[in-house]
């Protein structure tokens, strides 16, 4: 018994040497990759404590618009013709827009994001800071959906919604500066956006907000707004919040569409109804539709050449009350309940023709029925309009950018119908900003 | 009827992958490596496309859609994909690939990064990148921990095919990790010569097969070259005795072409990433034609 156990073990032993020589190649590589993952490991935590992996709180850029030129038209007129708040829109120079922005991860379920801008008055010169925007965003609602709180810009159409430098050309649509006032239709409210479970991208938004504040110039607006921009000329009309149909609603649809591997078309279409500041029976629907195609082909250089090409068509009908106002009795004011109808569009295509370059045309019409006070050729913000404006960009980087822009200008408030002017802008970004939406 | 026949394709399409993860790439070289390693338990969408400039690609809504139905999206990292990655990921409402998630892979945590700064960075030096190079991905020995790192994440992500997942890893290391040696075999003839790059975007491959860089076409990262610079660069390439001016597809060739000419030297036109050739149809044909290209080109 012994002995076959003994040759037992030393066979054991014996095989244990053997397959020792084999494992002993085998750990050693084992070994090796050991040694090296922890070297790696040590590697990775120096990298770390150099580096840190910062925490990121908050995202702040700043950005300038300046413009210098000059028009036909003098600077009274100007403040009619160029009916944007950041438009050019004086001899000379002009601060048009300097926008600080603030954004970051509020916690785990919002985004937070604001937007504080300053420009100089053109005529006075005095300092004006606005709260443009400062809202939160939702990150991680259910069923595609998306719940905007703060005060924001309107989604509607393409133009409204972006900041100033994000605009391709230096002013404002004519149609937009008519609908929207000065400084774009933004207030208090909320926003749902709602991302349907489709193979393509189309996005449903409601929204509620404010109808007073002298950024709701088609709708409740404000005293001081009205005065400077009545429309057609009809007095104002102060009107209290009584009920929900006091505030300003919207619809919108956006859909998009890749047509091919380097071509992108987004259509949408948007709806606003509200209050306005004409009297008690006074309400407002803005309707419009919009469309942007983008070409970038597969082989792009700094993201050049691209084709941009974007319109928008939008109507307004402005739903007047009646008003009868005796208490001057040399002046008695006595106008009916009628509709006031609006319309216009803009069509402008952008070629970016050669790394930093771009080019552009823009074409603006706007037109309305339906006289003013004082005959609708007489009110700078109801008359018919054109405008035409070449567009020559160049980028020395992605953070500054310098255009000039030639407008020409046919509208019936003008003592001669015909206006020239000549725009040369500067802008320049520092900082963290955000991308923007398509 | 056509077009509803698409849609209605389209959306069996959508559900019949259902039980598929659902894999978002930036880059076609992550959709490679990621398909190599999912094979069929995986979807694929790569955002990029080859001939695109990876630091400069606008979020377009289709992207959108792609992460709204993610599990997973994997990226570059290294603040490459910064200028649109974050609308994207924010836009597409999904819960499961926000930062932090598992569903949010930064492919370049275990990488070994070069040219990390040593000093402060501002934008007056172009477009820098503060934690290092991005272009990491011509290094095989950062794409297979970048493997590592993603076969490891969709076995955490989908638990009851991580064996799977395991054993396509091993297979694509050991593919890989003999193919390495043949091109190290290829490339050793080249070590100690130098090279003109256009961008920083080829450092890595670079510095494994010790070839030595003497300038770049671009003054800085990101800003497009000038005649001043141009020249300085030419005379530098005559001094140090440079072979080639490598230029990443993408890239103009007038510039590159003028200073391959001056020195007296060829342009090399280099694909960077997956399909940037038909030849370069996964990473490893990516990396055969490169190395081929730069050999013959070198020589």
């Amino acid at each position: 018994m012994r002995l076959p156990l003994s040759s037992l073990l030393i066979i054991l032993l014996f095989s244990g040497a053997v397959y020792g020589a084999d494992s002993d190649a085998e750990s050693r590589i084992k070994a090796l990759e050991e040694a090296l993952s922890d070297q790696q490991k040590t590697i990775n935590e120096l990298k770390a404590q150099k580096e840190g992996g910062r925490l990121r709180l908050i995202d702040i850029s700043l950005d300038a618009l300046f413009s210098a030129g000059g028009s036909t038209e003098g600077d009274e007129s100007l403040q009619s013709l160029q009916g944007g708040g950041h438009d050019p829109r004086k001899r000379g120079f002009t601060v048009q827009n300097v926008e600080l922005s603030l954004s970051g991860a509020v916690d785990p379920y919002l985004k937070g994001e604001a937007h504080i801008i300053y420009f100089l008055d053109p005529l006075e010169g005095e300092t004006v800071v606005e709260l443009e925007e400062a809202f939160m965003t939702t990150t991680s609602l259910p069923y595609g959906l998306q719940l905007e709180a703060g005060q924001f810009f309107t989604e509607f159409g393409r133009i409204n919604p972006q900041h100033p430098h994000q605009w391709h050309w230096q002013d404002q649509p004519v149609i937009n500066t008519r609908f929207f006032g000065p400084d774009g239709m933004r207030g208090p409210g909320f926003r749902l956006g709602w991302l349907a479970p489709l193979p393509w991208y189309s996005e449903f938004h409601v929204g509620m907000q404010n109808a007073n504040g002298e950024t709701m110039a088609s709708f409740l607006a404000n005293d001081e707004l009205f005065g400077e921009r009545p429309i057609g000329n009809r007095p104002f009309v102060q009107r209290d919040v009584d009920t929900m149909k006091d505030l300003v609603y919207l619809a919108r649809l956006d859909n998009s569409l890749d047509l091919t591997q380097n071509v992108t078309a987004k259509v949408g279409l948007s709806g606003l109804y509200g209050p306005n500041a004409t009297g008690e029976a006074g309400e407002t629907g803005i309707y419009g539709a919009d469309l942007v195609i983008k070409w970038r082909p597969g082989y792009q250089e700094r993201g050049w050449p691209f084709i941009i090409w974007e319109s928008e068509v939008m109507r307004r009908d402005y739903k007047a009350d009646a008003v009868y106002d005796d208490s001057d009795p040399a002046n008695v004011i006595d106008l009916k309940k009628e509709t006031l109808r609006d319309w216009g569009l803009y069509t402008q295509l952008l070629y970016g023709f050669s790394p930093g370059w771009a080019a552009g045309l823009r074409y603006e019409y706007a037109t309305g029925s339906r006289d003013s006070v004082g005959g609708r050729d007489n009110d700078p913000f109801r008359d018919d309009r054109t405008r035409i404006s070449p567009l020559l960009t160049w980028m020395p980087s992605e953070f500054s950018r310098l255009r000039v822009q030639y407008n020409y200008d046919r509208a019936d408030h003008l003592d001669d119908e015909e206006a020239h002017s000549v725009w040369l802008g500067v802008e320049f970004m520092y900082g963290a900003h955000a991308a923007h939406a398509f | 009827m056509r077009f509803i026949y698409a849609l209605l394709m389209l959306s069996i399409f959508s559900t019949a992958s259902f039980a598929e993860v659902n894999v978002v790439a930036t880059l076609p070289w992550i959709g490679s490596v990621a398909k190599e390693i999912g094979k069929e338990k995986i979807n694929v969408a790569v955002l990029v496309k080859s001939g695109q400039d990876p630091h400069f690609v606008e979020a377009k809504p289709s992207m959108i859609v792609a992460a709204k139905n993610a599990d997973i999206i994997m990226y570059n990292g290294l603040e490459l994909e910064i200028g649109y990655l974050p609308l994207i990921i924010t836009s597409s409402r999904n819960p499961k690939i926000q930062p932090g998630q598992k569903g949010n892979l930064d492919c370049s945590i275990s990488v070994n990064v070069i040219e990390m700064a040593k000093t402060d960075l501002d934008r007056s030096m172009g477009d820098v990148h503060a934690s290092g190079n991005p272009h990491y991905h011509l290094s095989p020995d950062n794409v297979l921990k970048a493997a590592k790192t993603i076969s490891e994440r969709l076995s955490s992500i989908d638990g009851g095919n991580s064996d799977f997942y395991r054993s396509r890893f091993d297979i694509f290391e050991k593919g890989l990790r003999e193919k390495m040696k043949e091109w190290d075999e290829r490339m050793a003839p080249l070590k100690g010569k130098k090279v003109i790059l256009y961008h920083r975007d080829m450092n890595y491959l670079m510095e494994r097969y010790g070839i030595g860089v003497v300038g770049y076409i671009e003054p800085k990262p990101g800003i497009p070259p000038t005649p001043k610079h141009l020249q300085s660069l030419i005379e530098a390439g005559k001094r140090e005795g440079v072979s080639a001016v490598l230029v990443n597809t993408y890239f103009e060739r007038r510039s590159p072409s003028f200073v391959a000419d001056k020195i007296g030297v060829k342009m090399l036109m280099l694909p960077i990433d997956v399909f940037g050739v038909p030849e370069a149809r996964d990473y490893i044909s990516l990396m055969d034609y490169v190395t081929n290209a730069v050999k013959e080109g070198l020589r």
